[in-house]
């Protein structure tokens, strides 16, 4: 019996209300000085056993009466299926049963495994005279205990018994053409039968049996037509979220419904090293896959196994998302000077470097490399995440390749001006990725004017784009000291874009200042003036620091936590530096240590197998118990859906569908019907109190002289 | 009137012009309304007796003497008066009133204190025996007004205790050496023994009359309990606690059986029997009482 207001049981707890308030309510009896004493201790030795037994009816029906209201509050429902092994075979039946032991048999339905309930019908199955009868296991691959049906029943219910739920995903298309084949190697069996035990979704689209032979399809849905709600972590992705602040990071997590009822509230954590980092709670539409994002800072040592934790439901082992957190060391920034001068503030990247040091970054984590111009090399832009070129002028063609490549790939590029760059030459190496191609130089306000008047020779920045990433974090940037900085010299750029570049900030007279734009994985930012004082002051305002901090955490490349999770059973890669490493041991979720060898050729990647629990695998030296690192298995949220329409399409006379009707009978009104005859009892027990006390009251009346 | 005060005088002043008849021929001291089977001195001559120290020398007869020189007195058919003993129960179980009522011992003082003065105003002997497992005090009948006084005073200092006997009581009232006179018996008789009822019938031989009055509390009769009671015994230190609403209608029938017996066995044996309950007013006794007597 089922209900479908369950948390209205909690109404039963009610039936103590007719003891409680006869033991709290109990009065502390009168005492009185009575003549009569033997006539009373007469008649209460006969009447009162029948008083007591006729108080506790009443207690009793009273009791009865509330709990039998929460019950129909809780609206009970019972569930008959016509389930019976006539549906799988009859006697002498030959079949093979086909058991899904995937994770989602797992799910827990009236507190008993679907695996479990699969087993039993197995076993009615199987219990009749003169079956034959193989199995297959839908495991991560198909297992056949048994190479043929045979009578030895027993054997194969003992199979079955020893199945266990693993943490694979559903293969069944598999299990089922292993169960056609079987049956095939029997000729001269007619009408045998392949029982598919799995979940709704699992029996759909099953392989038909082989039109050469009589073989009886029958899916049986072990969930007898119940509905499986469930809810599922079906992935995270963590990125840098420098809008919050320094050291922060922003982790979205994808939670799928899989119900006809949205989930409201449910709690949601994320663990790091068995602490919770940080929780909230999640809501998602019914049949919908919601996002729950959580921000928070972590520092740089705060890294480690990690996992999402979600309420757990019926099915709880996608309720857990296991997860290596390894959050990306601070941006890595290469400035390729293109002006080095001796004289320190003079040098093209003098004031850039200033913004490196850590008492003026404050954890902004940039560490920022300089190199000269010559010395840009494909190999440098290695472990870097975003390069700085600053009035570079002599960019190679090789080097503006690999430059185009890397921002191609993900990384950063931030392009400032300068008078050594030559528009037509700097359009040809790195046109294609600039937000717009480069045309001349421009001094600022009018050439004449600016002789006259020292104030029209300069350019204020008049357009800000406050939405943009790069000036979020600037309040009123138009009010700043942003707003106060002079360019008198500025490179004026193509007014059709070639890369659908942004303008982040424009000059007083139209002319763009900075732009970003994306290429392929990365993002360019070309700022039209010097990143000195040759032609602006914008490095000696108080917002150039914040600026440049931001506009490499814009150029940043994102980096997802886990992109390729692991799944349980598929091979995980090891990524350990240095050559000189050939073995490591992998401490298993459940404590098993497995070794694992580099492989000989450098080409074949370092893979693990042995990776069928799920949860978290530790790399640790060979020797010792250092620790490497590590990597998570989790289960494949492709089978968090359990509920589908069986359909079975194909040929009527090759398959046949399991007939394992689901009736469901509601029993309030049954409950609704006992309540009023409790209500009956109650009143006619009273009625008969009260006609008692009445004729003793007429009695003593009429004894009245 | 105060709870526990017994002499009305509202009532005795109603009840001064009434007077109380015994049918049957009664003992007496003075000459009264009642016909007395003594002879005494009368017009009309019954019979000689031999003369016997404590005679009255008036009443020799002096012709018989001439005759026989013996001393003869004469008696004549004598009209007398009424000898009355009220006995009256103070046990313990006689202290119970319930609500505003007087308890029963208090009532039954105020009935005896009626009948005494009624008795007494019209030239009848009045007596009192008070008891409870023993007699505690007896005033021999007399009909002297102040009498009416000493009965009253011994009622007043009645207090009620100790178990009830009252077979033990009749067989003190069979020994008492009173001429034919009238018991009345005021107690709720709750310790009735089938005794009783031969030594009442011992008492008839011998020409007494006993008379029954069961004085009864209305809760006793109409049991009007319904919360949960701890009922204590009055005469014993037994307790029982009871739900009243569980036994009452056990309880009723029980009593009112008890009652019909206890009237029947009484009326068998020639016992006049009233039933008083003490919620009612005592005029309702009093006055048919003396209308034509108890019934």
């Amino acid at each position: 019996m089922n209900f479908l207001s369950p948390l209205m049981l909690i109404g039963l707890a009610a039936m103590l209300i007719p003891p409680l308030l006869h033991l709290l309510m109990r009065r502390k009896p009168k005492r009185i000085r009575f003549p009569a004493l033997e006539f009373i201790s007469s008649s209460h030795k006969k009447t009162s056993r029948r008083f007591r037994i006729h108080q506790f009816a009443l207690m009793l029906v009273r009791s009865l009466f509330l709990g039998m209201l929460a019950m129909a509050i809780a609206r009970p429902i019972l569930n008959s299926s016509q389930e019976s092994t006539e549906d799988f075979g009859d006697d002498g039946a030959t079949m093979v049963i086909v058991l899904d032991n995937s994770y989602s048999m797992g799910y827990l339905l009236e507190d008993e495994s679907l695996l479990d309930a699969a087993k039993i019908m197995a076993g009615n199955a199987l219990d009749r005279p003169g079956v034959q009868a193989a199995l297959v296991i839908a495991g991560p691959q198909a297992k056949a205990p048994f190479e043929q049906v045979s009578g030895d029943v027993d054997a194969v219910i003992d199979a079955i018994g020893d199945i266990e739920v693993g943490t694979h995903a559903r293969n069944l298309s598999g299990a089922v053409t292993m169960a056609y084949s079987i049956l095939s190697q029997h000729t001269e069996i007619e009408n045998g039968k392949v029982i598919v035990l799995s979940t709704p979704i699992g029996l759909k689209d099953l392989p038909q049996p082989p039109e050469d032979v009589s073989i009886d399809l029958v899916p049986v849905d072990v969930a007898r037509g119940q509905k499986l709600p469930n809810r599922a972590l079906q992935g995270i992705q963590m990125k840098p979220a420098p809008r919050m602040g320094a050291g922060y990071w922003e982790l979205s997590i994808e939670v799928a419904n899989y119900s006809a009822d949205a989930i409201q509230n449910v709690p949601i954590q994320v663990e790091l090293n068995r602490k919770i980092l940080v929780n909230g709670f999640v809501n998602v539409d019914a049949g919908e896959v919601g996002t729950k994002t959580f921000y928070f800072s972590l520092s740089r040592d705060q890294n480690g196994p990690a996992k999402i934790v979600m309420k757990a439901d019926a099915l709880s082992v996608d309720d857990e998302l296991h997860f290596w957190l390894s959050p990306s060391p601070p941006v890595r920034v290469l400035a390729v000077n293109g002006d080095p001068n001796a004289t320190p503030y003079r040098d093209e990247l003098f004031y850039l470097k200033k913004i490196a040091e850590p008492a003026l970054t404050a954890g902004a984590r940039m560490d920022i490399k300089s190199i000269t111009s010559d010395r840009l090399t494909h190999s440098a832009l290695r472990n870097v995440d975003v390069v700085v070129l600053a009035n570079v002028g002599d960019l190679t063609n090789e080097n503006a390749r690999s430059i185009r490549a890397f921002v191609e790939g993900g990384g950063g590029l931030f392009v400032t001006m300068g008078s050594r760059i030559n528009p037509k030459k700097f359009n040809q190496t790195l046109g294609p990725i600039l937000p717009r191609t480069l045309r001349s130089t421009r001094v600022a306000g009018d050439a004449s004017a600016s002789v006259q008047s020292r104030d029209r020779g300069v350019s204020l920045i008049k357009t800000f784009d406050s939405n943009h990433p790069i000036l979020e974090k600037i309040s009123r940037p138009e009010i700043s000291s942003l707003a106060l900085v002079q360019t008198k010299k500025y490179m004026l750029l193509d007014p059709a874009p070639t890369a659908g570049g942004s303008v982040v900030m424009s000059l007083d007279d139209g002319a763009p200042l900075l732009l970003t734009s994306e290429h392929g994985a990365g993002r360019v930012a070309l700022f039209a003036s010097s990143l000195d004082r040759d032609w602006t002051d914008l490095a000696i305002r108080p917002h150039f620091l914040p600026l440049m901090v931001d506009t490499f955490r814009y150029l940043t490349r994102v980096r997802s936590v886990d992109p390729h999770p692991i799944l349980a059973g598929q091979p995980a890669e090891i990524q350990i530096g240095g050559d000189d490493m050939k073995d490591v041991k992998v401490r298993g979720p459940k404590g098993d240590l497995y070794s694992s060898a580099r492989p000989e050729s450098a080409d074949e990647a370092w893979q693990f197998s042995q990776t069928n629990d799920i949860g978290h695998y530790r790399i640790e030296q060979s020797q010792g118990r250092v620790e490497l690192g590590g990597f998570a298995v989790r289960v494949d949220p492709i089978d968090g859906r359990l509920n589908a329409t069986v359909k079975v399409d194909g040929d009527d006379k090759a398959v046949q569908t399991s007939t394992l009707v689901q009736e469901r009978r509601e029993l309030w009104h049954w409950a609704l019907i006992l309540l009023f005859i409790l209500l009956a009892s109650e009143a006619a027990l009273l009625f008969r109190r009260r006609q008692t006390s009445k004729q003793g009251n007429r009695q003593a009346i009429a004894e009245t002289p | 009137m105060k709870q526990d005060a017994i002499v009305d005088m509202d009532l005795l002043g109603r009840l001064s012009g009434l007077s109380m008849k015994v049918s049957g021929a009664v003992e007496g001291q003075i000459n009264g309304r009642h016909r007395s089977p003594h002879h005494g001195a009368s017009v009309e001559f019954a019979q000689h007796r031999e003369y016997a120290p404590g005679d009255e020398i008036r009443h020799i007869d002096w012709k018989s003497y001439g005759r026989s020189d013996r001393f003869y007195i004469k008696e004549y058919e004598d009209e007398t008066n009424l000898n009355t003993v009220l006995v009256v129960d103070s046990s313990a179980s006689m202290n119970f009133a319930y609500g505003e009522h007087p308890t029963k011992l208090t009532y039954a003082s105020r009935l005896a204190v009626a009948l005494s003065w009624v008795l007494i105003r019209q030239g009848d002997a009045v007596g009192l025996v008070t008891h409870n497992d023993s007699v505690r005090d007896f005033i021999p009948p007399r009909s002297a007004p102040d009498h009416f006084w000493r009965v009253v005073s011994s009622l007043e200092q009645l207090k009620a205790e100790g178990q009830t006997d009252l077979t033990h009581v009749l067989l003190y009232l069979a020994g008492l050496r009173v001429k034919r006179c009238h018991f009345i018996l005021l107690s709720d008789c709750l310790e009735f023994q089938s005794k009783f009822m031969a030594i009442a019938r011992q008492l008839k031989r011998r020409r007494h009359k006993v008379t029954v009055l069961q004085i009864l509390d209305g809760a006793e009769i109409d049991f009007p309990f319904d919360e949960l009671t701890i009922f204590e015994g009055m005469e014993a230190l037994d307790e029982i606690q009871v739900d009243p609403r569980a036994m009452k209608e056990t309880y009723l029938s029980e009593f009112t059986e008890w009652r019909d017996t206890l009237r029947r066995t009484l009326q068998d044996g020639q016992v006049d029997y009233v039933e008083v309950r003490t919620d009612r007013a005592l005029e309702d006794y009093v006055f048919p009482m003396l209308d034509g007597g108890p019934r």
